[in-house]
């Protein structure tokens, strides 16, 4: 993450005030009036602390980015943005974050504090992407002028294909067979430890308490449904990818074991969370 | 009260505060106009919401413009007044958003500035701040507002927006000591208040003096170095000529500076008001006056040792006085002589006959003067400021009907006895006493002080004689609490509306001379030719600085930049646009032990540059010993030629 240098930008009420005080500063200069001169330091006191309160309202700011698990293109994504105000004793107000797509307001936040705020964005492209870069900023204390700077982020982010929703039975025909075993009496294969958000239906309850994890039984065939994707290198590539990811998802939640077959990539029907990711990213990835 | 209301009550209370402070120039119809309107608009926003629509507004503040406009007025300031507050009240009329509110609070600021050029006293000064306070606090948390959610910082915008009015406050006090002013300014005198007080003119009469007695404002300050051990008298105008009950100064003769012969002076600094009259005051005898400000005014000595300006004091001037405790010339020709004694002739065979009874012959003239004023200490005469009009001549009727009078009475009375007795005298115009306020070292002398006295010719010199009697003096009560705030009103003027370029000069003189070294000696520099030597040794300071700015520079390079530079350096071509593990990869076909060495060190690099490993001073260390390994095996091989890939 890289902060960027500090910009500042008038505002209409900065151009009036700063106008207003060029006019009293000349006149009390011209007539020698001393309560002009008063009231024309009082206001190039207020415009000088006002830019230097909006600098330390936005130093000492610590910003970490929260991606989601999942990234589709197109399609609206939060971020989230966790804000630590490392300053001693001062806090910071009316902190505004903002992208080309939304901007987040962030009232307060006192010295030595965190708080989280949600960002809206959206990725036009799928594969490895780069975060668009937010501009932090803030109009305190006065209006008068808007200070703010912006943080770039070196990581990127696997956004997945845009999913378009298709009929079932169409796709069957347009890009692929489904091969569907009914659910029967599988010969038992083994034992093996669940993977992350997989689907607990087996599990070893017995093996489960004694190792402290949770382990499923694995069957000959691993599940009664299994479909494969094939993905046919024809036209329209972006309306393919969006549909078998859209289907892949569908297919998973139905829990089926799901498979992929491009030109260039064979991934065998699996169920599984691993699985899901691996399509995905297959998808996410085919000629970028 | 909910946080969101509060800018619009800052507004309101804004108004208010520039309202007050242009009290003084709004008639009581206007005023009036204004509050019922202001009460009104502000119980529409609490209840009732009725807002006139765009256009009506705009009508309405152009037709109460144009009757601004045509109805009587005393000048454009009284106009543009009027039109401000129209402004103003149209604004209040309208639904407060955000841009009204931003335009009210600028409003409110035009008040602030055209109250600056009608009033200088230290209320102002009050209203000021307080307005500052009020309008920074309604601007955060107008800001607030159209950011965010103010119900949850309230607290600390209220904590904020007081830290930085002072700070603010501190930051003007700077700023108004070092904005530039010029010593030229046209428009002078356009910010100081026309409206002067009475006070003692070049023509006076009886009941003039008794007018200015009862009047409790402040006349002038003094500042000195110490309480005076005796009751000052502040010597102002001197009256040559007494004409049915009328004292008037006819002898003008100017004396130019000259340097007068005095053991020792008393040095005053001079606050005076602005008055209807021309003369200065200063403790007696005034021998020189120089005027501090305004610094350009013209200021001339009369023979008699009044000072006068050319016209009426119609602005506050500060001044220094250096006074002589005796009268200081000591002449007096035929031509002056001749004034000083002139008395009525209506009056002078009356006087004559207090004048017989009074005196021998062979009475000296301060004998002759100190009868005279025995005279007048006795009963049946007595000081008293209630006495009826008379018809005939004042005097006649004080010395021998009513007995009765105030200082001018005994003053009046004892000159043209004296005059009667062939001595000449004249009636000084003046100020006697005041209160000594030790905060400040000053003296505070009220319009009340105001006093007559009396100067005779004893054949020597002019001495003075005051016929009044001792119990005329009331004390003043005078609070402590009243004490300091005259105190800080004499700092307001002192500080703040006399500060002018030579004051500012004064002071960034004096800080210079406060901030620079005191040498009490001269210092002779040894004479020295520009030898190779000591050029030499002057460059060793600046080859020093530049051989450690080139070493932070070269230590400032990524170790990656350090590798590169190393490879470039026996022939390596490594490109910026490829990483350390691509050029290892170059090199491997090559020399496959480089090529690991640079992977080893590209990784370790790297798992700091990209990953969450820290650069630690073992790490540190680790590079550099990598980098020298690279170098080291580089020259071993004298690769000189290197490879290019």
């Amino acid at each position: 993450m890289k902060k960027g240098r500090f910009k500042v930008k008038i505002t209409i009420a900065g151009i009036v005030f700063v106008i207003l005080t060029i006019i009293l500063g000349v006149a009390a200069i011209n007539t020698g009036n001393n309560l002009l001169y008063i009231v024309a330091a009082l206001m190039l006191s207020i415009m000088g602390l006002s830019g230097f309160s909006s600098f330390i309202n936005l130093i000492n700011l610590d910003f970490t980015l929260e991606l989601p698990q999942e990234i589709y293109a197109k399609k609206k994504t939060f971020l989230i943005i966790k804000i630590k105000n490392k300053k001693q004793y001062f806090p910071s107000f009316l902190l505004g974050i903002k992208n080309s797509f939304s901007i987040s307001w962030l009232t307060f936040l006192p010295p030595k504090k965190e708080a989280s705020i949600y960002l809206w964005t959206i990725f036009q492209r799928r594969g490895w992407q780069n975060i668009p870069e937010i501009f932090i900023f803030s109009y305190f204390p006065l209006s008068f002028f808007s200070r703010g700077f912006k943080l770039s982020f070196k990581e990127k982010c696997l956004v997945y294909p845009k999913p378009i929703v298709c009929d079932f039975s169409s796709m069957l025909k347009d890009f692929g067979h489904e091969d569907v075993q009914k659910k029967g009496e599988e010969d038992f294969k083994g034992l093996r430890e669940s993977l992350n958000g997989e689907y607990l239906r087996h599990v070893h309850w017995l093996a489960t308490a004694r190792l402290g994890k949770f382990i499923l039984k694995e069957y000959e065939g691993d599940g009664s449904k299994k479909v494969l994707l094939i993905l046919s290198n024809k036209n329209d590539l972006e309306n393919q990818l969006g549909r078998l990811t859209y289907l892949a998802n569908l297919f998973f939640k139905k829990d089926y074991a799901v498979g992929l077959k491009t030109p260039s990539i064979y991934l065998p029907p699996e169920k599984g969370e691993k699985q899901r990711k691996e399509i995905l990213k297959t998808l996410a990835l085919y000629e970028t | 009260m909910r946080p969101k209301d509060l800018p619009v009550i800052c507004a309101y209370l804004g108004f208010f505060l520039g309202a007050v402070s242009l009290l003084e120039e709004i008639s009581f119809n206007w005023w009036s106009i204004i509050v019922l309107i202001i009460l009104l608009t502000y119980l529409n926003h609490l209840k009732w919401h009725f807002y006139l629509s765009g256009i009506t507004l705009n009508l309405l503040a152009i037709s109460l413009i144009l009757f601004a406009f045509f109805t009587p007025s005393t000048g454009a300031f009284e106009i543009l007044l009027r039109i401000l507050f129209i402004l103003s009240l149209i604004k209040f009329l309208s639904p407060l958003k955000n841009r009204d509110l931003w335009q009210i609070y600028t409003l409110n600021l035009f008040l602030f500035c055209m109250a600056s050029i009608t009033r200088l006293d230290l209320g102002f000064g009050f209203l000021l701040l307080a307005f500052l306070y009020i309008s920074l606090t309604g601007l955060c948390f107008l800001t607030a507002q159209k950011t965010g959610e103010i119900n949850i910082i309230k607290r600390p915008l209220f904590y904020f927006s007081s830290f930085f009015t002072l700070f603010v406050i501190l930051f003007a006090i700077i700023f108004f000591i070092c904005l530039p002013r010029s010593p030229y300014t046209f428009l002078f005198g356009f910010g100081f208040n026309p409206k002067a007080k009475t006070g003692f003119r070049e023509k006076i009469n009886l009941k003039k003096i008794q007018e200015i007695r009862k009047d409790k404002s402040v006349a002038f300050r003094v500042i000195l170095s110490k309480k005076l051990p005796f009751i000052p008298y502040w010597r102002g105008i001197v009256y040559d000529t007494y004409e049915n009950g009328s004292w008037q100064m006819h002898f003008k003769e100017k004396i130019k500076r000259k340097d007068f012969t005095c053991p020792s002076t008393y040095k005053q600094t001079i606050f005076l008001e602005p008055y209807q009259g021309k003369t200065l005051f200063a403790m007696e005898y005034p021998i020189l006056i120089k005027p501090v400000a305004p610094k350009r005014i013209f200021i001339f000595m009369l023979k008699n040792f009044s000072i006068s300006l050319p016209r009426n004091v119609s602005m506050r001037i500060e001044y220094k006085a250096f006074s002589c405790p005796s009268f200081p010339a000591s002449s007096i020709n035929p031509e002056e002589k001749n004034i000083y004694l002139q008395v009525p002739e209506n009056i002078k065979e009356r006087l004559k006959e207090i004048v017989k009874n009074l005196i021998k012959k062979e009475d000296s003239p301060s004998i002759i003067a100190e009868k005279i004023k025995h005279f007048l200490n006795q009963s049946p005469f007595r000081y008293s400021l209630k006495v009826n009009e008379s018809k005939g001549d004042p005097i006649i009727d004080f010395l021998f009907s009513t007995h009765q009078g105030w200082c001018e009475h005994f003053s009046s009375a004892l000159t043209l006895l004296l005059r009667t007795a062939g001595i000449p005298a004249r009636l000084i115009g003046g100020y006697y006493g005041g209160i000594w306020n030790e905060m400040g070292n000053y003296y505070l002398v009220l319009q009340k002080d105001a006093h007559t006295w009396v100067e005779y010719w004893d054949g020597k010199t002019w001495k003075r004689i005051d016929p009044t009697p001792a119990h005329f003096i009331k004390k003043h009560k005078f609070l402590f609490l009243s004490k300091w705030i005259d105190y800080l009103k004499l700092r307001w003027y002192a500080y703040v509306i006399n500060y002018d370029f030579s004051k500012q000069r004064r002071l960034f003189s004096e800080l210079k001379r406060i901030f620079t070294p005191k040498n009490n000696w001269q210092v002779k520099y040894p004479q020295f030719k520009w030898s190779k030597k000591i050029i030499f040794l002057s460059l060793i300071p600046f080859l020093i600085s530049t051989f450690f700015y080139f070493l932070k520079r070269k230590n400032k390079k990524t170790p990656l930049l350090q590798l590169q530079s190393i490879l470039k350096n026996y022939g390596f071509r490594c490109p910026s646009s490829e990483g350390g593990l691509e050029w290892a990869k170059h090199i491997e076909k090559i020399d496959p032990k480089l090529s690991q060495m640079i992977k080893d060190f590209a990784l370790n690099y790297y798992e700091v540059r990209y990953g969450k490993e820290k650069m630690d001073d073992k790490r540190k260390k680790y590079l550099n010993e990598l980098l020298k390994e690279i170098k080291n095996y580089l020259k071993n091989k004298k690769c000189k030629n290197g490879l290019i890939f």
